[in-house]
């Protein structure tokens, strides 16, 4: 694990990427809404919902986590909007991924609860821009 | 998988939440040139929906699952009751990535979202900035 990364506290003035499948509409033609569904967690939002920061990689870099042959949108949020929502963000890193962060309170499990349901409306109103959409460069097993 | 929901009754308190969108106000007075339910809808069921049961598996991808054929007829058969009744078609149809069908009416500060859920559930969801003020299932 960076060390560096784990150690270092989120400030406000940074930026949090989600990746969004192209795939699934959630984001506009014209590239400049997303939807609150792109922050409904996965089955891999386990823990949290995942989100990368910023500060550790491009947006076009955070998209090639995405599996090869597909295409990702990258959102954009503002960590100072999301604070002012009362939204927590909990630094994880990941051996392979330093600047992996988790909103904890919005898990897989909880995603239908009307708490997870207005977090997620939440977020959507914290994206400052969305870049892309990028290539996929992972492959699964 | 051979599944379709049966026509169903949207309730008049779920159904009055559409009065409040400026698409429900021009549902209700179909003025002369603007299209009618009947013909705003027509895109997402005859043309997008009907596309999404012809392949089902289109919108597989990264961690998300996508809506099986069954979830797609049932989706269907919500629209034609929506249309049926009424209600003005929505701003968008999406995957909801876990398996459902969301149809959005976002009209800000208003945000309706009529689920679909893989176990066939229908659930109305009404926020208003960004509070959820209405859930109920239909």
């Amino acid at each position: 694990m960076d060390e560096l990364a784990a150690e270092s506290p989120i400030a406000d003035d940074e930026f949090l990427y989600r990746r969004v499948p192209a795939s699934q509409n959630w984001v506009t033609p014209d590239a400049k809404t997303v939807d609150p569904l792109a922050f409904r967690p996965r089955e891999s939002d386990s823990t949290g919902l995942s989100l990368a920061r910023a500060l550790y990689e491009s947006a076009q870099q955070s998209a090639t986590r995405g599996s090869i042959g597909r295409q990702f949108y990258i959102a954009v949020l503002s960590v100072r909007r999301m604070r002012a929502a009362g939204v927590e963000i909990t630094p994880r890193p990941l051996e392979s991924h330093p600047g992996h962060v988790e909103v904890a309170e919005l898990t897989f499990e909880n995603r239908r609860t009307d708490r997870s349901r207005e977090l997620v409306q939440c977020l959507r109103d914290c994206v400052i821009a969305i870049e892309g959409p990028f290539d996929g460069h992972a492959t699964r097993d | 998988m051979s599944y379709t929901k049966p026509p169903f009754t949207i309730p008049e308190q779920s159904l009055a939440f559409f009065t409040c969108l400026p698409l429900g106000r021009q549902a209700q007075t179909e003025a002369a040139d603007e299209p009618t339910t009947a013909q705003a809808w027509a895109p997402f069921i005859n043309e997008q929906l009907a596309a999404w049961t012809l392949n089902p598996g289109q919108f597989a991808d990264d961690d998300v699952v996508p809506p099986n054929a069954a979830t797609i007829a049932c989706a269907s058969a919500t629209a034609i009751s929506l249309r049926d009744q009424g209600a003005p078609a929505p701003t968008r149809i999406v995957p909801t990535g876990d398996g459902g069908i969301a149809f959005q009416y976002d009209s800000d500060p208003e945000f309706i979202s009529i689920e679909v859920e893989p176990e066939g559930r229908v659930e109305l969801l009404v926020f208003v900035n960004g509070r959820l003020t209405h859930r109920a299932e239909l």
